[in-house]
């Protein structure tokens, strides 16, 4: 019987360490750096790339959202999760359903050719899988 | 040995490697990580000044090129004083106005801090102004150029203890604006600071029948 608890106790003792050690490894670790970077970069990056190909701007001067969510779903990567919001003043918080780590990218249009809007559209982004 | 010596000896180890990581690894993350917020900073600092030009273009096609610009700035830089804690930034907009014979130079300050303005033009009346300027307040002065001059240089000196800072800009008498923005985004992680002139003319289209 004591033989028996013994080998409890260090399969008990083996476990903590084991779990102990994937706990702290994965605490910050540089792939979750990495992917963090990643999807900030391409975030903005498509936010750039919609205001110099002349998309974004009509989008946040009408304050149409839905159409700015479907203009980011044709360039951001399927992988990548989003949500997004034009804001005049501050942003609301959205109701996002993730237990990954989120990213937010703040992109400001101060206007469209003579109109001066003041305005930024913000998105959240996230990796799905 | 017994039992309980193994999870006696698996909680040193768990120290043990808590203490490794933190000297081993904890300072790379903490840099990488510093490195990453620093070029999402440099974006949005490029963004910013991209939306600091932008204003100041369409400042130049509205009626009221003066009053638009001083506006546009203004507002712009209270929206971005609101949404980013660690931006600030002073910004001047100037527009000679062949009509009028007078430069406008607006000038606003959003450094978190009063600041002291001189502003200088050459071959104009008056030849400078000296100011106090609070922090989110924005002013425009006016300078009436000489006639039969085509270029005036303007000057502004910035001081905010313990920094003082000098820029010059050329200013063409020709419907033309020029901007100057100082940038910063600084936190305790990140100080970055951009400065940029940027000029524009104002193209008049002349149609002939």
């Amino acid at each position: 019987m004591r033989g028996y608890i013994y080998t409890l106790e260090v399969v008990f003792a083996a476990a903590l360490v084991f779990t102990a050690v994937i706990f702290i490894f994965n605490l910050l670790s540089p792939q979750q750096l990495t992917s963090t970077k990643v999807i900030k970069e391409s975030a903005y990056d498509v936010l750039y790339y919609m205001d110099v190909s002349g998309s974004l701007r009509p989008v946040v001067l009408a304050g149409d959202e839905p159409q700015l969510e479907s203009l980011l779903s044709k360039y951001l990567p399927v992988n990548v999760g989003y949500e997004s919001q034009i804001c005049r003043e501050s942003c609301s918080l959205v109701n996002i359903e993730t237990n990954r780590t989120v990213v937010v990218v703040d992109y400001y249009v101060a206007g469209l050719r003579d109109t001066y809007i003041g305005s930024k559209v913000r998105l959240w982004a996230w990796q799905k899988f | 040995m017994r039992g309980q010596m193994f999870i006696i000896a698996a909680v040193f180890m768990i120290v043990g490697i808590i203490l490794i990581k933190n000297m081993i690894n904890f300072d790379v993350i903490e840099e990488q990580k510093s490195f990453i917020e620093s070029q999402s900073a440099g974006r949005q600092m490029e963004n910013i000044l991209n939306e600091y030009k932008y204003s100041a273009n369409i400042a130049l096609v509205q009626p009221q090129k003066n009053i638009s610009g001083f506006n546009y700035m203004s507002n712009l830089s209270s929206f971005l004083r609101k949404d980013i804690k660690s931006f600030s930034s002073l910004y001047m907009f100037t527009y000679a106005n062949t009509t009028t014979g007078k430069i406008s130079v607006a000038v606003g300050n959003f450094l978190a801090s009063g600041v002291n303005i001189t502003l200088n033009a050459t071959g104009s009346t008056p030849l400078g102004y000296s100011f106090l300027l609070q922090d989110m307040q924005s002013t425009v002065k006016e300078f009436t150029y000489n006639s039969g001059i085509s270029e005036v240089n303007i000057t502004i000196n910035y001081t905010m203890q313990p920094q003082s800072d000098l820029e010059m800009v050329h200013v063409i008498i020709k419907n033309y604006t020029v901007s100057y923005f100082d940038v910063r985004l600084h936190d305790k992680n990140i100080q970055l600071r951009a400065k940029e002139v940027h000029n524009r003319t104002l193209q008049v289209m002349q149609w002939t029948t």
